[in-house]
């Protein structure tokens, strides 16, 4: 038995992570059960029953925020080594070789987009209980269960599992698009067929992958692996002699395969205990004597033992025993690859990449490009145009904001989940990569073309998804990640806003213009933007086509989304400079409604998060890692950790100030050739504020804000000025927030 | 003639006749070897202690002495046949050979041990004993062992109850039809009763099936085995058994039949006949599911088709033609059926009856099982015997399964049927099919099997996208159904066709799976048309949002229908795809995109019916009037019907364990016994993997 090696994943239980989903889905339920019942109750206690069912819809996503908030400061407080929380809840199926469970899993890719998908939904639910019918019960059971679905896809352990919450999202998104207006049947029957192609793509991608992890292809046969096999890998390099190992010393082994199996060490026919039980898989530092030892891994069900001889145990070393051949878990495969001999040779990376599937295509090509294929379906890229588009056409605003920040974030996450395989396809990176550069210059071409602003903005979050492909495929997921999320925030905040008539307001103009100058609101020429770009510059990982071309497209795409994003800006500008000429004073101000309320947060939860994507606060001009990358890096191995931040934070500033300034300039000066009065606007509005929106904390804060814009404003710092604006909308969303909690009427 | 002559005749004819006795008393020179014991049955070892105990007498008949070489239970660890720990000893001297004095006999004593860990509560072998008796050869004592239970009458024939409870109804009611007695309420109470009673048994049964038990525990790997000589004379046994493959098919037809009955109650006329050829109907179905011999088998499949034919003959005129397919296609099937279990009978080996006779040929599936059938010299019309066989075989299970291009059977039996009726046929018999080629194809001839398996899988990929075609065009719910399960058993034959457990497993799970959705689909259309008075689909649009419930049922069934995930459809063919995928890649990758085009197919009905506008015209509708113009909902009738159904459809979408776990065993005995690994293989395989995985 070879001594290996490897940077694998170090597991921690963590037992109630499967809250995170079961309190979307139950409030799904809840949802459907509370619903039914309204059509046998009349008057208040029907009143009070659409107030519980609210409630109880909007609670479940809000209840897993916190907790996903939670758990997400217990992964920053970890070593980022060890940042992987597990809870194993069942088995799923356990047939032959394929052995899948019922695992949630949470690291700081998955928590990053998970948050993201539930602060998105929780916000769509607000919009949607605001405003809601007795019949608004079915539209919020399907939003409540596509949070649980997307939950499901971002903490499943395995391919299976995830697989159940990605085709769920597919069917549950169609759902949607047909539940809130008048459908084009058309443009719904082929989101639905596009969805179970991208279904059947993942399908045959996992078949693939599984197959060639394990067993072997011998003449057209293939035959399976007789046993299953573990590798150990120690914490501590333990090359000196066993013998001066003194009793009493221990080690710690951890196995977290097949649960349920128990292991036996040496010659003994007791396993290895936990307390008064057997200590069964999952576990992690279970006690054993430091030494020489072999293990005899008892999986059960029918399935042969497997032996890990001669593994030594220094003291105080964790042994992990890593299996080693066909499995779906994404952690698995990873740490399987990760594997190295004691030369560093990456043996069972070389032997994997050797494999060919069909005729002399690689196994992980195929593997790979049918997850392409599954993504690109899904995110309605390149050749599967528009779909997203009309999806968000047929859906109403805020469930559009939601659709394209589950479908974006679906996608890009599946890719960057297993962007370790990339690494082993040249392949399947350089096709990748070609169509996410097509994806980003044929979606803002379609943006150009958009008649409505749902289309104009779903065609922007495939040109983002474009983005994130070529930034995955050439080794830099974490800009593609990065960028997808933060996107679907501002993408949602634009969705808060509800019908085209609200576009008018200040703020949509905000959002739109942060768009139009990056992917990020407010960051000028941004991290998730520039790192794509320069990756695909620089990369070598591309086969037969330039990299140079492909950062061309994608930039040349990028600045046709500019151009489509400013067109619309311009448009509606000038609609709402008309009519705001024509109305009273007293209609002039904004209406702070419960949608700009929430845009605003959303917004300037973008605004931070596009910020945290860069150097972060205390690294601005030095060439360390990003606090995102930092924060990803460990969950997306093949990233490289070293990020030039500086510039792009200096960048980022110059170009957001530009774009604030520019806006502002622009509205004030047309404000006032129309003859209003930009002061009084923002007067009213911070009245409104003060009397209505309570609370001694937003009270304070909305009078120091009154303060510091009425400040800004008379010395001409328009800039400042629109930073204070989006610190308001924070206000007044936390203030809504309050109000809705306590059950008081939304505005 | 003189009267010398006439002596001299009589004395050589005495003196022939005695030298005859002599000759026979010569036959008897080495002893002849009788056993008893059993009383004419099977050896009953009775628990004694903590061990199941017997006994049985070697007798020597002859006068010669008699030497017993062996005795020993029939098998060994290559050819397990009965649970271990099985011993026979001799009482005097605990050896397991002996000499018998002329006339004389000993005991042998029978000691069953079951392991404290096995959960094997029965034991069904034979006593094999090996003599100088060249006359007799080998024979054996058949032995049986049953653990002791709280109700050994219910216990302890279990799946007969199941059986007979229905065939008992059916009789019931048609001897009040005879004594021109009983209304048709206490028809209906009639069926209700037993076929409620057999499905709490089929719950019992799941309950107590031990997904544990494999081939390698003894008994084949089958569980509440009865077994009894039914027609001596041609070694034909009542032989019923269930493993991982049948038990969930029993439970699931079961309560298919008990909601059926459900639904059935109320609606049309001519009850007693109905409900007689119902119950008929489903016991007939049980009773393919777990008769382990082949006449059995056979009796139960001539019962099916001729109560099936009655079913839908009885509809009306407009019926008679499906009627006619429906008969033909028994006729045919049956035909097929026939000749290939004769093939097999004939060419099956010596073995042992139930009580230890021996016997030339067997019926016994399970001991078929252990015939190999793959004799290169052996043929039939001209080719090899073991693919002639299988293709007999099999032909007539495609036909029950609705195959392509062998399907049209059912659009018309579907389109013709009632609810309940298309539930039973359309929803339950067509998963015999698929159960048959496993049972029959797979378990009896393994090595043809291998030979046709891309075929197999190649019928599946067809049949797949055919049926998803041939639905898109479809305006009519109920044929469109017939289409969707034309496609689904082309789910379950690529999984069946990998030969590996995952796709056996996935076939298996489609088969619940179609059976539950397939069946609230057909409900739920029949109500609607009572409803509607249509069955177009394009002039029910939005029906779904005046009956929430029923419209609910039918939109969830349509999406477990094509696999929606986190509903029972989803799993089957999961797991077919990627089972079918090492050994026929491109099958597999275009059976998974053809799923894209069942769900297309699907969507159009779903959109409509699910989320549509309905029509203004329903309001004026005459069929609408008593109800004010709207669609009425689910009645209790209808709730009690398809509500445990969806639950199943929902319940088995998330949590499939208890479907897989229960087939486990049987898949991966099926999987090792179509596809187990050469020796050449193993060792290449070992090289290889050594090679992949680096290891010294």
């Amino acid at each position: 038995m070879i001594d290996t090696h490897g940077a694998i994943v170090h597991v921690e239980l963590a037992p109630q992570l499967w809250s995170v989903v079961f309190f979307p889905f139950a409030a799904a339920v809840a949802v459907v059960y509370l619903g039914t019942t309204l059509a046998s109750v009349t008057g208040r206690e029907k009143e009070g029953t659409m107030a519980l069912l609210a409630r109880v819809a909007v609670g479940g996503p809000l209840l897993a925020l916190v907790t996903l908030a939670f758990y997400a400061y217990d992964l920053a407080s970890r070593a980022a080594s060890s940042r992987y929380l597990l809870v194993h809840l069942g088995n799923l199926l356990r047939i032959g070789q394929l052995d899948a469970n019922l695992d949630f899993a949470l690291d700081p890719l998955s928590a990053t987009l998970a948050v993201v998908v539930t602060l998105v939904g929780t916000a769509a639910l607000v919009l949607l209980t605001a405003k809601m019918k007795e019949s608004s019960w079915r539209l919020l059971a399907r939003v409540d269960a596509l949070v649980a679905a997307a939950l499901v896809l971002l903490l499943a352990d395995n391919l299976l599992f995830a697989f159940l919450g990605w085709g769920a999202i597919g069917a549950l998104v169609a759902s949607l698009a047909r539940a809130s207006r008048e459908p084009a049947p058309r443009a719904r029957r082929v989101s639905f067929t596009t969805s179970r192609v991208s279904d059947a793509a993942f399908l045959v991608a996992t078949a693939v992958l599984f197959w060639n992890l394990g067993g072997t292809f011998s003449e057209g046969d293939y035959v399976p692996d007789l046993d299953a096999r573990f590798s150990a890998i120690s914490s501590i390099a333990s090359t000196g002699p066993v013998a001066h190992l003194t009793p009493g010393m221990k080690g710690f082994v951890t196995l977290t395969s097949y649960p349920g199996a128990v292991v036996f060490a040496d010659d003994s026919h007791i396993p290895i205990m936990n307390g008064d039980a057997p200590a069964r898989s999952p576990f992690v530092h279970q006690k054993v004597d430091a030494g020489m030892h072999t293990f005899r891994i008892h999986p059960g069900a029918g399935l042969d033992d497997s032996i890990v001889a001669h593994t030594r145990f220094a003291e105080n070393a964790d042994v992990e025993l890593v299996l080693v051949g066909a499995t779906t878990s994404f952690r698995e495969i990873r740490d399987q690859l990760a594997l190295t001999d004691d030369h560093g040779a990456p043996w069972r990376k070389d032997a994997i990449s050797s494999r060919h599937a069909i005729g002399s295509i690689g196994a992980m090509t195929l593997a790979c490009l049918f997850f392409l294929l599954a993504a690109c379906a899904r995110a309605s890229a390149f050749p599967f145009d528009s779909m997203l588009a009309d999806d968000s056409d047929a859906a109403s605003q805020p469930i559009a904001g939601l659709v394209q920040a589950v479908v974006m974030g679906s996608a890009a996450y599946l890719l960057a989940r297993i962007a370790f395989l990339f690494e082993l396809s040249a392949t399947a990176s350089t096709i990748s990569a070609c169509v996410g550069a097509v994806t980003v210059l044929l979606a803002a071409l379609a943006a150009c073309a958009a008649t409505t602003p749902a289309r104009l903005f779903g065609h922007v979050a495939t040109a983002h998804f474009g983005v994130a492909l070529v930034a995955i495929a050439v080794g830099a997921p974490i800009a593609g990640v990065a960028l997808v999320g933060i996107s679907s925030l501002a993408l949602a905040a634009f969705g808060a806003l509800g019908e085209p008539a609200a576009a008018t307001t200040g703020t949509a103009r905000w959002i739109a213009a942060g768009l139009a100058a990056a992917p990020v609101p407010g960051l000028g020429v941004s991290y998730t933007t520039v790192r794509a770009v320069s990756a695909a510059l620089g990369s070598d990982r591309l086969v037969h086509v330039p990299g140079a071309a492909i950062a061309v497209t994608t930039a040349g795409g990028l600045g046709v989304r500019a151009f489509a994003i400013w067109k619309y800006v311009y448009v509606t500008y000038k609609k709402d400079v008309k009519s705001a000429a024509k109305s009273s004073k007293k209609d002039a101000p904004a209406k702070t409604s419960t949608a700009s309320r929430i845009a605003l947060g959303l917004f300037g939860l973008a605004l931070a998060a596009g910020i945290a994507s860069d150097t972060g606060g205390l690294h601005i001009l030095t060439t360390d890692a990003s606090v995102l990358v930092r924060w990803l890096a460990p969950s997306v191995p093949t990233a490289t950790a070293h990020e030039s931040g500086g510039l792009d934070f200096i960048a980022f500033a110059l170009a957001y100030g530009a774009a604030l300034a520019g806006y502002a300039h622009l509205r004030s000066r047309a404000l006032v050739k129309n003859g209003l009065d930009l002061s009084a606007t923002r007067v009213g509005t911070w009245q409104a504020t003060r009397q209505k929106d309570g609370g001694r904390l937003t009270r304070a804060a909305a009078s120091i804000l009154e303060r510091a814009s009425l400040l800004a404003r008379d010395t001409e710092r328009y800039v400042v000025d629109g930073i204070i604006g989006a610190l308001a909308g924070l206000v007044r969303a936390a203030a809504h927030a309050l109000h809705f909690v306590k059950g008081e009427d939304a505005r | 003639m003189s009267l010398r002559a006439f002596v001299g005749f009589f004395v050589s004819l005495v003196v022939l006749i005695v030298a005859c006795r002599d000759a026979r008393a010569d036959s008897a020179a080495r002893g002849k070897i009788v056993l008893s014991g059993g009383g004419g049955s099977a050896l009953v070892l009775t628990p004694q202690e903590g061990v199941f105990r017997g006994e049985m007498t070697i007798t020597n008949a002859g006068d010669d002495p008699l030497l017993v070489s062996r005795v020993a239970p029939r098998g060994d660890e290559n050819d397990v046949r009965s649970p271990p720990k099985l011993t026979a000893k001799f009482t005097e001297g605990d050896a397991t050979s002996a000499s018998i004095a002329p006339h004389a006999s000993k005991k042998v004593a029978v000691v069953w041990a079951p392991a404290h860990e096995t959960s094997m509560k029965q034991l069904w072998g034979q006593i094999v004993v090996t003599s100088t008796d060249d006359a007799a050869g080998e024979v054996a004592m058949g032995v049986h062992a049953q653990a002791p239970s709280a109700v050994p009458l219910l216990s302890e024939h279990l799946l007969s109850w199941i059986l007979f409870l229905p065939i008992a109804g059916a009789a019931l009611i048609l001897l009040l039809h005879l004594l021109r007695a009983g209304t048709d309420d206490v028809v209906q109470k009639i069926a209700l009763g037993v076929s409620g009673a057999s499905t709490v048994l089929s719950f019992w049964l799941f309950r107590a099936f031990d997904s544990g038990i494999t081939r390698a525990d003894g008994n084949d790997g089958f569980q509440f085995i009865e077994r009894a000589s039914w027609i001596r004379s041609v070694h034909v046994e009542y032989f019923v058994g269930v493993d991982g493959l049948s038990v969930a098919m029993v439970l699931v037809a079961s309560v298919v039949s008990f909601v059926g009955i459900v639904a059935s109650i109320g609606a049309g006329t001519r009850k007693k006949a109905y409900f007689a050829g119902f119950l008929l109907l489903s016991a007939s179905i049980t009773g393919l599911f777990v008769s382990l011999d082949l006449v059995l088998f056979f009796a139960f499949w001539c019962a099916f088709f001729a109560a099936a034919y009655r079913l839908v003959a009885s509809r009306g005129e407009a019926a008679e033609i499906a009627a006619s397919k429906l008969g033909l296609v028994g006729l045919v099937s049956s035909a097929l059926l026939l000749v290939a279990i004769s093939g097999l009978y004939e060419h099956s080996q010596r073995t042992f009856a139930v009580d230890g006779t021996a016997i030339a040929h067997s019926f016994a599936i399970p001991e078929l099982m252990h015939v190999s059938y793959n004799d290169p010299a052996a043929t039939l019309l001209g080719f090899s015997l073991v693919k002639t066989l299988w293709v007999t075989l099999f032909v007539p299970f495609m036909l029950l399964a609705a195959v392509a291009p062998l399907h049209t059977w059912l659009v018309d039996t579907a389109s013709e049927s009632s609810g309940p009726l298309g539930a039973m046929l359309g929803a339950v018999a067509v998963e015999v099919g698929i159960y048959g080629m496993m049972r029959l194809c797979f378990g009896v001839l393994p090595e043809a099997t291998r030979w046709a398996a891309g075929a197999i899988v190649g019928l599946g990929a067809a049949s797949v996208i055919y049926g998803a075609l041939c639905a898109f065009a479809q305006t009519d719910l109920k044929k469109f159904i017939a289409y969707a399960t034309v496609s689904h058993a082309g789910i379950a034959l690529l999984g069946i066709g990998s030969l590996t457990p995952e796709g056996i497993a996935g076939a298996c799970i489609e088969m619940c799976a179609h059976a539950a959705a397939g069946s609230v689909l057909f409900l739920a259309v029949a109500a609607v048309e009572e409803r509607a008075h249509t069955r177009r689909w394009g002039e029910l649009s939005g029906v779904a949002k005046q009956m929430p419930m029923l419209g609910g049922a039918l939109v969830l069934s349509l999406a477990a229908s094509f696999g929606v995930p986190g509903l029972v459809g989803f799993w089957g063919e999961c797991l077919a795809t990627i089972g079918a995928y090492p050994a026929h890649r491109v099958a597999a990758t275009v059976a998974a995109f053809g799923f894209a085009l069942v769900a297309a197919a699907h969507v159009r009905i779903l959109d409509a019916v699910g989320f549509g506008k309905l029509d203004e015209s329903w309001q004026k509708s005459p069929y609408l009037e008593p109800f004010g113009g709207k669609f009425p909902d689910v009645t209790t009738r209808e709730l009690v019907a398809i509500g445990p159904l969806v639950i199943l459809v929902v319940l088995l979408g998330l949590w499939p364990a208890p479907v897989l776990t229960t087939v486990s065993g049987a898949v991966r005995d099926t999987a090792a016994l179509v596809n187990p690994p050469g020796p050449d293989q193993v060792a290449a395989s070992s090289s290889q993997s050594r090679g992949a995985l680096a290891l010294r």
